[in-house]
Formats: structure tokens, sequence, C-alpha cells
């Protein structure tokens, strides 16, 4: 125990010295041919007009976005493994991605033009694709008297396939914006801006304080549902509560900057692996780390071809699947 | 406490699991279910925590209708012993134990130093103290389930109920498990319901046996008031002898093999 403890506290102090580092690394580089030195002269306003421009304006709004999505996708995952006890569920496990997917794409096609509190109407259509689709899958499964996991994770699945032929159908009649839709689908953060961080800071902060609310009834949940009802949980309504937050969560951030796959599935497990799978110590942890990962890789995503840009959906999987690969052939037995 | 029931009858899927079941359950006791598969033993034990919908006035924690009743106010009365532990997640043993502490702490309050003196305690008693830094996936069946009835006893609760706790274990640690919950009920006063389907085994640890057959109560009381050849002829369909058990005098069954 003692070992947990303190291997715990150094992962936790890992986790924050590698954010710090992170931070440094994606304010000094970017797109631009800024020097690291003229970043920070940017960064405390003392550059000149079009270094502040880019520091305030470009690269610190993206910087709190990546760290933002990556945290809430990360603690949404952890969640999501909990509660449906499946260590393939991740936030889009319920249909999100596809549903915001399909509400992107059909924005795209109409070519919509409005924009809500910095939001496109991409944006916009694919929240409410997102939350639909959630809400489907919800009053369907309980026509049924008592929600079985398995019931809504086959159903979200069996949606995914159904919106994802949708979008190739669209993609079919309207060809010439294929490449919008699938540029989309790979997830950005190119797009960010503080109207977007605004909108999605109260959301993502006070969700993932919400979820770090409900870590006990995760530990129990996890054991069975049978046992979670015999600490006094109520199954059903701490699930439902759970669901909730986290489908906001996630329709928020995606309609924000796309589908980003990867980091809200391998973050919880490679904490899982080293730390255990306390949710107390897990969620907390889970947001930290998955902020790192994102911020990290949406700095080699901008910088590596830079001026121009990688799909960010395209880097995180290129570098975390050898990495969390290694980790899951390495993982000690026990501890 | 004392649990009452009271003319319960439970339908699944329109077909009727349990009959007119009228029992009464008293402190400091163990009483053991028995009877063949799908007779509704298992779902007796789950409508007297209410995991299942419970029809009104029919269960009654110290005359108190439990449909009425909190999550959490069962939680603090009853604690559960699973047949299985399904972990497929890493947990520590201490972990596992300090879950008993949930009921009692509010939603935003912290296990304190009083909770883990309980848990530990419970892990005394249940001989699990070596467990509680080892990764719960690691570790045997019967080292798992104490680990369970320690959780149950941090719970702090008068009533555990246990389906089948023993039925995955071999016989040693079938006989440390029966044995911890003999004493507790002696020692703690604790009632304990259980599950079981060793017949021998629940005559010797149970103070009142209760066979039940289609849904009803076929018979009930004492195990050498109750168990008879005919019985387990009328309950199982299975010839056998009772015969006295030379080492406690209670009955002791012996099973034909043809």
């Amino acid at each position: 125990m003692e070992k947990l403890k303190f291997k715990r506290k150094m992962v936790l102090a890992t986790g924050i010295l590698l954010l710090l580092a992170s931070l440094i690394i994606a304010i000094s580089i970017g797109g631009s041919s800024m020097d690291p030195y003229a970043s920070f002269t940017g960064l405390l306003l003392r550059g000149t007009d079009t270094e502040n421009t880019i520091i305030w304006s470009i690269r610190v709004p993206r910087i709190i976005e990546a760290i933002l999505a990556g945290g809430g996708l990360a603690i949404v995952g952890c969640t999501f493994q909990g509660i449906f006890r499946n260590p393939m569920a991740d936030p889009f496990v319920l249909g999100i991605s596809s549903g915001a997917a399909l509400g992107a794409s059909i924005a795209i096609v109409s070519g919509i033009s409005l924009t809500i509190a910095g939001f496109t109407g991409v944006s916009v259509l694919a929240f409410t694709g997102a939350i639909l689709t959630v809400s489907a899958i919800y009053l369907v499964s309980s026509i049924r008297s008592r929600k079985e996991n398995s019931i809504l994770l086959l159903m979200g699945i069996a949606l995914n396939f159904f919106f994802s032929s949708i979008i190739y159908l669209l993609m079919f009649i309207r060809y010439d914006k294929m490449k919008e839709i699938v540029m989309w689908t790979f997830g950005t953060f190119s797009t960010s801006s503080w109207d977007k961080v605004f909108f999605l800071a109260p959301v993502v902060v006070i969700g993932s304080m919400l979820l770090g609310l409900f870590a006990r009834d995760l530990n129990s949940l996890v054991l069975g549902e049978k046992e979670a009802h015999s600490f006094g949980v109520s199954v059903e309504k701490s699930r439902n509560l759970m669901i909730l937050i986290g489908t906001i969560i996630t329709s928020v951030i995606v309609s924000a900057s796309g589908i980003i796959g990867f980091v809200g599935l391998m973050i919880p497990h490679l904490l899982r692996f080293i730390v255990g799978s306390d949710y107390r110590k897990l969620l907390p942890m889970s947001f930290l780390y998955g902020s790192v990962f994102l911020l990290l890789s949406d700095t080699i995503a901008r910088t590596v071809i830079r001026p121009s840009e990688l799909p960010i959906g395209a880097i995180t999987a290129l570098f975390g699947s050898p990495f969390f690969i290694f980790i899951l052939l390495n993982r000690k037995k026990g501890y | 406490m004392e649990i009452k029931i009271n003319n319960l009858s439970y339908k699944y899927d329109q077909k009727e699991v349990l009959k007119d079941i009228n029992l009464t359950f008293q402190q400091g006791k163990i009483y053991t279910i028995l009877g063949p598969n799908g007779t509704g033993k298992s779902t007796l034990l789950k409508l007297l925590n209410r995991w299942l919908k419970v029809p009104k006035g029919c269960i009654f924690y110290d005359g108190q209708d439990i449909t009425v009743m909190r999550n959490l106010d069962i939680a603090m009365k009853v604690a559960i012993v699973p047949q299985e532990n399904n972990w497929q997640y890493d947990f520590i043993g201490e972990e596992i134990v300090i879950m008993g502490r949930y009921p009692h702490l509010k939603r935003f309050e912290k296990e304190g130093v009083e909770d883990f003196k309980i848990a530990y305690q419970a892990m005394n008693k249940t001989n699990t103290e070596y467990l509680k830094n080892r990764n719960i996936n690691k570790i045997s069946g019967g080292e798992k389930q104490r680990l369970v009835v320690a959780r149950a006893l941090a719970q702090e609760t008068d009533v555990i109920l246990l389906d089948e706790p023993v039925s995955q274990l071999d016989l040693q640690h079938q006989l440390e498990i029966m044995r911890i919950i003999r004493k507790m009920a002696n020692e703690e006063n604790k009632l304990a319901i259980c599950v079981l389907h060793d017949i021998n085994l629940a005559i010797s640890f149970s103070d009142e046996l209760i066979f039940i057959k289609g849904g009803s109560i076929y018979a009930q009381g004492r195990p050498e008031m109750v168990v008879s050849k005919t019985l387990i002829k009328d309950v199982y369909g299975v010839d056998s002898e009772v015969i006295p058990n030379q080492l406690t005098g209670k009955p002791h069954i012996i099973y034909e093999n043809n």
C-alpha cells in the first residue's frame, strides 16, 4: 500500500510536471516562424503587436481547448468504462461520434451559415446530432424495465453503423463536399477561439467535477450493480446522471473540435495499469493525463509539417497506440 | 433487527416465482434457504434487500415496510455477500473492504480514521489483513470471498445476505467462511440469511433451514426437526439415508448412487 500510495503521488507529480512542460513547448513553437523567446514576450504582452496577437488570439485559446478536450474526453471515457463495466467503452460508445458526424455532415452538405456564440452551423448541428443520438438510445432502451448495459452498448454500436451509412450516402451524393466532411471527422483544434473556450471551459470543468463526485458510486458499480445497490447507491439514477453529464461534456467537445479518438479509451487504461482502479484517484489523473496527451499531440500536429497541419485524430493513435502496446506488454503483474 | 415476510408472492415475466411466502428472521441466527435450482431461492434473497421490486406490504424491517425506505437506509441495515466476484479491474484488498463504509459517508465526505479502523477490524476478524495491499486479481477465490465478508462486516449492518457464498470454494475455504459467519452470529448477534446447495454444510452451521420447492415453502425449522428421507425425496427427487453425524449429533444425509 505504501508503495502504491507513493507510486500514485509520483504519477500525479509527474503529470503536473508534464503538463507544465507541454505548456511551455506548446506556447514556444507553432506554425509561424516566431522564435521561442519572442513567444514568451508575446505571452507577457511585451512583444510586437503581431507576436502578442499570435500568442493571445491563436496559441493560448488553442492550448486551452486542447487541455479541456483531452481532460474531458479522458474523464468521460474513464467514467463510461466503469458504468458499463466494459474496457472497450469510450466517450463515443453511445453513438455520440457518429451522431455528431451526421449532424456536421448535414450542415456541411446543406451549407448552413449561421453562427451561435462563436460556433458555426456545423458545430451546432454536430452538438444536436450527438445529444439526439444518446436521447434516442435512452428512450428506446427504457422500454425495458431495467436498462441492461449490453443493450445500451449494442444500440450505440448499431446506431454508429446506421449513421455512418447515411454519412457515406451523403458523401456519395455530394462528392464535392467529401473532403470537408472527412476533414471534420478527423478532428482539429485549428478553429479554436476564445468564444469556444468560454463555452467549453465551464461545461468541461463543472462536468468533470460533478463526475468526480461519483467516484465511490463508480468503484462500487465496477464490482457489480447488485453490490452497488447494497452500498446504498441508487444504481439507475446514478448511472443516468453520469451518462447525462458525460454526454454533455463529450457533445460539447466534439462540436468544438470534431472527433478525437484514442484519448478517451486509452488514457484511463494506461493509468489503471499504473495506479489501480480506485476511481477517486483515477478520475482526476485521467483528466490530467488526457490534457497532457492532447496538448502534446496537438503541438505535434500543428508543427511537424508547418505551416500546414496534420489532423490530430490521426496523430493521437499514431503515437499513442505503439506506446500503449508497449506498456501493455511490459505491465508488471500485481503491485 | 427482525425481518418479517408477509404473504409474499413474486412474478417474473408473468411466471410466478414465489408464492405466499411467510417467514420471520431473528437476530443472532443463521437461516439457510435450500431447494433445487430455479425454485426462487436467489429471488427471495434479492427481494430481501429490495434489489428486485418488492410488492407493498410484504417485507418489513422491524415493522417498517421496506418499499418506503431509501436505498441508503436499506444499505445501513443489510449487507450482501454474492456468489461470484467478477472483478475486472484492479483494486487492492483495502479498497474492497473500505467500500463497506460507503453507505456511512455523505457524498462530499472522505473516509476518516474511524472508517479505516472499522475496516481493519473487519479484516482482522476475517484474517485478511495481509491482503490489504494485494491486488484482488492476484489472490485466490477463498481470499477474495473472505475480503467480501470483511466488506460486509465493515458495513456494520445487522443483517448479512449470502447468496451461495461458498459454492466456488474448496472444502477448507468453505468451512472457513461458514465458521466466520457462525462466529458473527454468535458473538455480534448478526442475522445471516444464506442460500446454500450443500445440505450437510447447511445442517452443521444453520439454526434454521427453509426448504423451498416450486416457489413455496415446503418445510422450515431446526435442522434436526425438518431433515428426513421423505423431505429429500420430495424436494429434490433423490433417494437418501439420514444418519446421525457422529461429531455433532445432527442429522447427516447420505445419497444413494442409483
